[in-house]
């Protein structure tokens, strides 16, 4: 690929805005430098291109990760977009841009360092969901189960098959605090909203026995001889203990509407 | 008693049973029902000792007419005493998991009346979960040794994974400590649970919608350290339970002391948590590393050395198949070096294919070199600067975590030659009872 001068694109934030990125660069015949969104815009020394989004363009190249690389590099694609590290847009590209030359073969390449840093944080925003799909808590507030998470990443879109499909017959809503949006769901129905402030019911005395009876089962289940907390915390590291029922400092007393706050995203 | 009560008695008194895991069905949701399983379990929570909590694991009742020594619940033992009833519990396990609490339930109880009648109850439970609630989690059941054989295929037909505990690795332990129960009694069942998946298996190729037996199969556990029996002894015992019962895990459970009796330990032994974590280790070479139980431990020194894993000191004793070339190694020897798990094997495969691959290329795909160092070549190379001697490839190839199980003893010890295993033989035995 001839190289002519360097632009910094700037996008809309969405993975269609991406690949309209991609799209640009490629029949320009020329390598972005820097991408950013408009939503965390930067400063550059380089000449800013906006790229408008174009869901036709951005479908052609979507189709085109699946036929001209793999379907395994596409998920990678997909889920490298929901992470939350700086630079996540340019590390994209770079890998697309190898994965057209190589083929199938580019998500086997672990010792190329684009390939690799990839493969990373497809792999740590993936254990991110796992680990949630465990320690999320729903608590019941008027009929509507729910519960609040603080993940690193955009794991919603990740949580969302699993959580429709077991609770399917639930009307439930998961608030992720850290990207000011919401899964909602109802029998049959899911979405992801922007949240930014969600006003709870109280607790009802029903609600706050089972979370006491659980509490009580999580003391009495473990064994006072075999004590680790060091193994526990390297399990269950503490920066998810805030929203585990069983875990959390309790509810205050008194306070009856509790309220989450958080920034848009 | 309120039911907050029961449930503290009811978990406290099934504690000791180890398996805590959800994994091996695979069950989607569905409209209008509740629940789902995948394939490699969730863990839902961590205990203060570090174990998984995934299932709501309680006893039906802790009232037993039997008198196990090595149990808590055991009849002569004085100890407040619960049940639940069938409904109470299906309403609570559902309570519990609309609150992703857990992936679902582990029955247990103890002998209430008679085995059947114990049976009977669970079988209540279960279906009040399966049917009325079109309950889709995980269950795992055990079947009562003694129990009618029809019962236990009820139970078996409603659960995920059924298990009877083998309890202790040897018939002659067994008669000294759980007079009322026999070998018999335990593997009868276990041989029922393995026809009853084989038969529901060999349905379901046939007819589309044959009724399940235990999809997620079945499993045991053993006590370890309350009875005499050498670490080689007991890994021959799973070896041989994998084969011959087609068993998916088999669990130990170091001992931990619950009453003196001249039969058992004294009270003041810990419960020997490093021994456990070996078995575990070599569990695991035994189902997913290809090695042999023979293979890990020889006649002639038949426990496994409280400083090496089980895999380091095989590799040891076995330097003539090392080093080996990380490039055209068959995968099945990747495996047997030390610091490479089924991961980075499969990883090194995948990446090789693609280029040929040395050591910084080893780092970047995530192997640890640290132990495997002294196992591979790389083009033909050793690690550029490293020096082999057998003092540094010893000490590089103990684990810090694993001193630590064994309570900061761990400076003390001399690096030097391996002091030929008498170290788990001589680690305070303890132990624990369960079904
Ligand atoms: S091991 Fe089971 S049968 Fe034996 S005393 Fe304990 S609860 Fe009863």
């Amino acid at each position: 690929m001839i190289e002519k001068d360097s632009w910094a694109y700037e996008y809309d934030g969405s993975l269609d805005g991406l690949l309209c990125c991609v799209f640009e660069g490629f029949s320009r015949r020329e390598r972005p430098v820097q991408i950013f969104s408009h939503q965390a815009p930067q400063m550059t020394l380089y000449p800013v291109r906006q790229i408008a989004t174009d869901p036709e363009r951005a479908g052609r190249v979507w189709r085109s990760l699946d036929q001209k690389i793999s379907p395994l590099a596409r998920d990678w694609v997909e889920q490298g977009f929901l992470c939350d590290f700086d630079g996540k847009e340019l590390l994209i590209y770079r890998f697309l841009e190898l994965g057209y030359q190589k083929g199938p073969a580019v998500t086997n390449m672990l010792g190329n360092p684009v390939v690799n840093q990839l493969f990373s944080q497809v792999r740590a925003i993936g254990n991110e969901a796992h680990l949630l799909k465990g320690f999320l808590r729903f608590e019941e507030r008027s009929g509507v189960l729910i519960a609040r998470i603080e993940p690193k990443g955009f794991v919603l879109p990740l949580l969302a098959p699993h959580f429709s499909s077991r609770f399917s017959g639930e009307a439930f809503l998961i608030h992720d605090l850290a990207h000011g949006a919401a899964l909602l769901h109802r029998p049959g129905a899911w979405g992801i909203v922007p949240v930014e402030h969600l006003e709870l019911a109280p607790l009802t005395s029903e609600e706050k026995e089972f979370q006491r009876m659980w509490k009580g089962y999580y003391d009495a289940i473990a064994i006072r001889e075999r004590e680790n907390h060091r193994c526990r915390l390297c399990h269950m590291p503490r920066r998810y203990w805030a929203h585990i029922t069983e875990v959390s400092a309790p509810e205050p007393e008194g306070r009856p509407a509790l309220s989450s706050r958080a920034s848009a995203g | 008693m309120e039911l907050s009560e029961k449930l503290r008695i009811l978990a406290d008194s099934a504690k000791y049973d180890v398996a805590c895991t959800s994994s091996g069905s695979s069950r989607a949701g569905a409209p209008g029902a509740l629940g789902s399983c995948t394939p490699a379990g969730i863990c839902h929570s961590f205990s203060a000792d570090g174990r998984c909590i995934s299932l709501l694991k309680v006893l039906m009742t802790n009232c037993c007419v039997y008198d196990c020594k090595y149990c808590v619940n055991r009849r002569s033992n004085d100890l407040p005493r619960a049940a639940f009833t069938p409904r109470e519990l299906a309403d609570l396990t559902i309570q519990f998991y609309r609150r992703n609490y857990i992936e679902g339930l582990f029955l247990s109880s103890g002998i209430l009346k008679s085995p059947d009648y114990t049976c009977e109850r669970m079988i209540e439970t279960l279906s009040i979960l399966r049917h009325e609630y079109q309950f889709r989690g995980y269950i795992h059941s055990k079947a009562i040794p003694g129990a009618d054989s029809r019962l236990i295929a009820a139970l078996g037909a409603l659960a995920d994974r059924m298990s009877v505990n083998i309890e202790l690795p040897s018939r002659e332990s067994l008669a000294l400590l759980c007079p009322d129960k026999s070998k018999t009694d335990i593997l009868k069942p276990m041989a029922q649970i393995q026809s009853g998946i084989r038969q529901s298996s060999s349905d379901l190729v046939k007819y589309r919608h044959a009724p399940q037996f235990a999809p997620a199969g079945q499993s045991t556990q053993m006590i370890i350290g309350a009875t005499p029996e050498t670490d080689r002894r007991i890994l021959t015992l799973s070896q041989s339970l994998y084969r011959k019962f087609g068993l998916k895990r088999v669990f130990f459970s170091a001992y931990i002391p619950v009453q003196s009796d001249s039969l058992l330990p004294s009270l003041d032994t810990k419960p020997p948590l490093l021994r456990e974590h070996r078995l575990y280790q070599a569990d695991w070479l035994l189902r997913f590393y290809g090695f042999e139980a023979e293979e890990l431990l020889e006649e002639d020194s038949p426990d496994f050395d409280p400083l090496l894993d089980p895999k380091c000191c095989w590799a040891l004793r076995h330097m003539e198949f090392f080093p080996i070339e990380v490039n055209t190694a068959p995968y099945e020897m990747l495996l047997r070096v030390p610091g490479v798990g089924v991961k980075s094997a499969l990883r090194i495969a995948a990446a090789r294919r693609a280029g040929s691959l040395d050591f910084d290329a080893l780092k970047k795909i995530g192997v640890v070199l640290k132990r495997a160092q002294y196992f591979l070549l790389c083009r033909g190379k050793t690690v550029p600067g490293l020096r082999i001697t057998p003092a540094g490839a010893y000490r590089a190839m103990i684990s810090q975590k694993d001193l630590s199980l064994l309570g900061g003893g761990g400076e003390q010890l001399s690096l030097y030659p391996a002091p030929a295993l008498t170290g788990a033989a001589a680690l305070p035995w303890g132990k624990e009872w369960v079904h």
